[in-house]
């Protein structure tokens, strides 16, 4: 078994300190040397995907690959690694938001921070959601949540701090707005669900953005999308439902927030559509999101176990 | 860093820079008209006027300049030379026109120039009066109003037309995504897309190719595979170009993809990539065709063969079993036309091999002296018998050693010869070959077969190397021939990188010339004379065989005499002096009288159709090659006085041999069979791969003839199994009998652990050099003439 640290430079927990983390890397694997690894850092956007495929493909042997970063770190690491049979993936969370690692729960995240606990755990079979020619691990998004990231993080980068505070600034101020949300067209396996949306969330596990939970009942083992709509209502009372419903609390908004379960929707819209998987952005009219049950193995520290909301 | 005229030119546009010349004739309007209400609105329709005089000045070109040139200068005299309210019509008249002129930059400096040193020059004449003075100051101001004025408009044509070019260019690059049918990606340092073509767009399923701005490009591609090679390119740099396959929707999709670096504002790298899927399955649907025509090859070649082996072997045996003469003659005759029709189907078979690229040249080294034994032997019984004298002239100095495909150059020359004698009824057939070196070292040996036959009309000249092609039919029916052989002939000199070409007279005759470029492979050539003093004299009534006699002796160097009258030739022979006499068979009784003469040797010239003499042992049949007139003027020969072109070859007899044949047919067993028993080999047969794998296993045999092509377990799996049966095995000689001629197949054979190769139908020389080879010395007990 090889070991392939993918190393994201721009990634939070790493600005300004690359060069330990590193030297952390490279004193463990001398420390382990019956581990034979390699570490990459990455150049450019998406330059994992192509090198972890390539690393993979020609090396030969069973690859575990870690994408030391957040959450988009993990997702250019399951682009690269999807379909291959001899990879598992881990997590070293290290970004902003490190939404797929913290379904297992926030108070387990230093088990995932723990080199050695990566390199000897056994891995999980996790689904991965098909996002058009995209693979995410964590969830894909439409409307306030990618609309209000993009928002969010072009503030975060000229305030300069607080992303939480940036993110939550952004989504106030789309909601309130008359002309957020949006009449989409959507197809849950056949079953039409169309409407006006102020959010979609296909989810695999219930965690997105910094500490929230608005997935509900999503399993990343489970072999099952999680659907979850938002229904546009009056602007103010967009902000108390959208509060609620990123925590989790979906109880009495019953009328206004729906889940549904299947394996593969569809989504259309008149509009260009600013469509977020695990963080990423894309732009279109339309987009598939589909589960592909147990695609990648996942390094689970002992102790953990995938939790619903 | 870009600079501020850069940034300047992409936001300048046409309707700033008009924009700006009309606010700025306007807040001067303003300025001016404070106390003088009144010019006020004035100074606006100027403002305005100045817009479209402007544009219509744009449409009229840059000869237009003259107008408003003319009408600033107007107005600077006024202003020179008339009161305050004319000064300022007429600076107002000038600046508005000259807002006119800012897309000329000549022309603002040409009005500049004129009309300021004009008016200047005028208001000097005119006098340095108080009040001239005080108005030339007031010119001199305006001057200073008109130069910056013009500077800024000047400033803003300049930009305006920097960003009409922009924009022109911006219009065509847009134009060019829109409309490409290549899928085209630009993208920054970061990987991030900045323009996509409309058709990748659509490829990609991206509802408008301004979507696709500033994501990734790796999102935006389709599959794990094409995300990998892009990241590949993108780490390599450079120019890249390769093809590649995509799986799209289900179906494989083939493209060509080109790359390369674009360093400007920001954009890294461009990507083009077209889909040559139709191009790739019309590709492969030829390689299927052409695979599909090489089965269909080796089956036909398989299928022909296999009863041909029946029919020639049979009547073989039945020619050694004791017959009556009339049914020999039949059988000979059965015989005949089955190898007539043998070499229809081969001529049919090669030229579907050269047609479907099949034909290989294996270039092997080879002895260039036995190759132009065998080739004359071929030709030469045919030739004699049709009373059509065959000679040769050989240059000394080609190669003894050629590395070339022996096969495929005596097929050409066998292919000559026999049209020669085909279409000659008198005269001679020569062939003469020579070589050259060229520049590279390589050799060019160059052919030429000449006969008196009866020619070709020049008209059909064109037609001759066209396959399926018979000339004129009408005359020739009798003259058997598919029409292939020139064909095949014209495709394997062009293979050996030669050319062919004919000169013919009808009724007189044809010479077919043709040049091959090979290898050399050592430096000895054919023929030397090594002994010095040699003086020839020939007897030689043929004056055709008495021609080649000449050439050779004299490309000898040899001191020589060819006479065609036997008088003189004793005349000659009389006076003594001479080291070798040539004599026809004619002169035979004449000339051996004066075989006292020890110094002189006496060798007697016959054709290969005479009978032999008993009485004379130093007997050379014509026609002498250089080798063979070497071997005798050089005393080499003593051993080789026999009929060294010997064609028929003396069976072969062997004595405790055993082999094993295996085939399924049980007709080929029994021809087999027959041919082996009658070289005094005890035969087993088995008639399929498993029969013989048991009795292989069981017993030693010194050689297995495999069949290829069984129903239980073929010969090649037959041939493997006996290999692993140990290591005893490893060892055993196996030998493919197979009708599959074509090239693949042998490799097949060889690969397989075969050691030979013997087609079938099965000629006895070939089955003798099978035996000769692979028999263990010891048990060949007479091999008398077999062929070398």
């Amino acid at each position: 078994m090889r070991h392939l640290f993918i190393v994201n430079p721009v990634a939070d927990g790493l600005k300004g300190h690359l060069k330990d983390a590193i030297g952390k890397i490279r004193a463990f694997l001398d420390n382990h040397s019956q581990l034979s690894g390699d570490i990459h850092i990455t150049r450019w956007k998406r330059d994992a995907v192509g090198f972890v495929r390539r690393y993979v493909q020609e090396t030969g042997e069973f690859v575990r690959v870690y994408a030391v970063g957040g959450t988009s770190t993990l997702f250019e690491v399951v682009n690269g690694a999807i379909g291959l049979p001899n990879v598992q993936i881990a997590n070293y969370p290290l970004g902003r938001c490190n939404s797929f690692v913290r379904c297992f729960g926030d108070d387990k995240l230093y088990l995932f921070q723990s080199l050695r606990n990566l390199a000897f755990s056994e891995t999980i079979a996790v689904d991965v959601i098909r996002c058009g020619f995209n693979y995410s691990i964590a969830f894909g998004a439409l409307g306030v949540e990618s609309t209000s990231g993009r928002t969010g993080e072009a503030l975060m980068d000229w305030v300069g701090y607080n992303a939480d505070v940036c993110y939550r600034l952004a989504a106030v101020y789309y909601l309130l707005r008359s002309d957020s949300g949006e009449n989409y067209r959507i197809n849950l396996d056949g079953v039409k669900l169309d409407g006006n949306y102020v959010s979609i969330l296909a989810a695999n596990q219930p965690c997105y953005g910094i500490n929230l939970k608005p997935g509900v009942g999503a399993v990343p083992n489970d072999g099952l999308l999680d659907l979850y709509l938002v229904k546009k209502t009056s602007r103010f009372k967009q902000l108390r439902l959208m509060h609620d419903y990123i925590n989790g609390q979906h109880g009495k908004w019953f009328d206004y927030i729906s889940h549904h379960t299947g394996r593969r929707v569809s989504v259309s819209s008149e509009n260009v559509m600013c469509i977020c998987a695990d963080g990423e952005r894309f732009y279109n009219t339309s987009i598939d999101f589909e589960i592909i049950p147990y695609a990648v193995d996942f390094v689970c520290p002992k102790g953990v176990r995938a939790l619903r909301a | 860093m870009q600079s501020f005229t850069d940034r300047a030119e992409r936001y300048l546009n046409k309707r700033h820079a008009e924009v700006v010349a009309a606010a700025f004739i306007l807040v001067h309007t303003i300025i001016t008209s404070f106390g003088a209400a009144w010019k006020l609105p004035i100074g606006l329709l100027l403002a305005a006027a100045s817009i479209f005089a402007n544009r219509w000045i744009d449409r009229q070109g840059t000869a237009a300049w003259v107008i408003p040139s003319a009408l600033a200068l107007v107005g600077t005299l006024t202003a020179a030379f008339g009161g305050s309210n004319r000064m300022y019509f007429a600076y107002l008249i000038g600046c508005g026109v000259i807002s006119l002129t800012y897309l000329d930059r000549r022309s603002f400096f040409v009005y500049i120039g004129i009309s300021n040193a004009l008016a200047g020059g005028l208001i000097l004449a005119a006098g340095a009066s108080g009040a001239r003075l005080a108005n030339m100051w007031t010119a001199t101001q305006f001057f200073g109003y008109d130069t910056i004025c013009m500077m800024l408009l000047w400033s803003c044509s300049f930009f305006q037309g920097k960003a009409e070019t922009i924009e022109k260019s911006g219009h065509t690059f847009e134009t060019i995504m829109k409309t490409t049918p290549s899928y085209m990606a630009i993208i920054n340092d970061k990987a991030e897309v900045e323009y996509i073509s409309s058709s990748l767009a659509e490829w990609l399923g991206i509802s408008h190719m301004k979507y696709a701005k500033y994501s990734a490009l790796l999102d935006l591609l389709p599959t794990g595979d094409m995300k990998m090679m892009f990241q590949e390119i993108i780490e390599q740099g450079g120019y890249v170009e390769r093809n590649f396959e995509a799986v799209v929707d289900n179906s494989i999709h083939w493209f060509v993809l080109r790359s390369s670096l674009l360093e400007e504002y920001g954009i890294s790298r461009f990507f083009e990539w077209v889909d040559i899927t139709p191009i790739m399955e019309a590709k492969n649907e030829a390689e299927s065709a052409t695979r599909a025509k090489s089965d269909f090859l080796a089956n036909v070649s398989h299928e022909i063969r296999t009863p041909m082996n029946a029919i020639i072997g049979m009547t073989e045996l039945t020619l050694s079993d004791n017959i009556s003469s009339e049914q020999a003659e039949r059988a000979m005759a059965i015989k005949t036309a089955a190898i007539s029709l043998l070499n229809i189907v081969n001529d049919i078979l090669d030229f579907s091999k050269i047609e479907a690229r099949k034909m290989e040249i294996v270039s092997k080294p080879f002895d260039f002296s036995s190759f132009l034994n065998d080739l004359v032997n071929i030709v030469n019984i045919k030739a004699n018998g049709e009373g059509i004298a065959l000679t040769t002239r050989i240059a000394r100095d080609m190669p003894a050693v050629v590395c070339l495909d022996d096969l495929r150059l005596r097929q050409c020359l066998v292919n000559l010869l026999n049209n020669a004698v085909k279409f000659t009824n008198k005269g001679c057939i020569s062939l003469d070959a020579w070589s050259e070196t060229l520049r590279d070292g390589r050799l060019k040996l160059s052919f030429s077969v000449k006969d008196t036959g009866v020619g070709i009309k020049r008209e059909e000249i064109s037609k001759l190397f066209n396959e399926f092609q018979q000339l004129d039919t009408h005359k020739n029916r009798n003259i058997s021939g598919t029409g292939l052989g020139l064909a095949i002939t014209r495709r394997l000199v062009e293979l050996m990188e030669g050319e062919i070409s004919v000169e013919s007279v009808y009724n007189v005759g044809s010479t077919f010339s043709f040049f091959v470029i090979c290898d050399r492979f050592d430096a000895e050539d054919l023929a030397n004379i090594q002994i010095k003093g040699i003086r020839v004299l020939c007897y030689e009534p043929n004056h055709y065989h008495a021609d080649a006699l000449e050439y050779a002796l004299k490309n000898f160097g040899v001191e020589h005499v060819v006479m065609k009258d036997l008088d003189m030739t004793i005349e000659r022979l009389g006076k003594g002096g001479y080291t070798h006499v040539l004599f026809d068979a004619s002169g035979k009784e004449r000339v051996s009288a004066y075989s006292f003469m020890t110094e002189t040797r006496f060798i007697m010239l016959k054709n290969v159709l005479d009978q032999k003499d008993p009485d004379f042992m130093d007997i050379l049949t014509r026609p002498l090659l250089p080798t063979t007139l070497a071997n005798l003027l050089n005393g080499r020969d003593k051993k080789e006085t026999k009929e060294a072109a010997s064609v028929a070859v003396e069976d072969l007899q062997t004595k405790d041999s055993f082999v094993l044949v295996v085939d399924d047919n049980p007709v080929n067993l029994s021809v087999a069979e027959g041919l082996l028993r009658r070289c005094g080999v005890n035969v087993e047969t088995a008639s399929g791969g498993q029969e013989a794998i048991e009795k292989a296993s069981a017993a030693e045999y010194d050689i297995i003839f495999m069949d290829h092509m069984m129903p239980d377990v073929d010969g090649l799996d037959a041939t493997k199994a006996i290999r692993a049966l140990g290591a005893r095995h490893l060892d055993s000689v196996i030998v493919a009998l197979t009708a599959n001629v074509v090239s693949d197949a042998r490799e097949q054979f060889f690969l397989a652990g075969m050691n030979g190769f013997l087609a079938k139908p099965i000629i006895v020389s070939d089955l003798h050099d099978i035996l000769l080879k692979f028999l263990p010395h010891e048990k060949i007990v007479k091999n008398a003439g077999a062929r070398k």
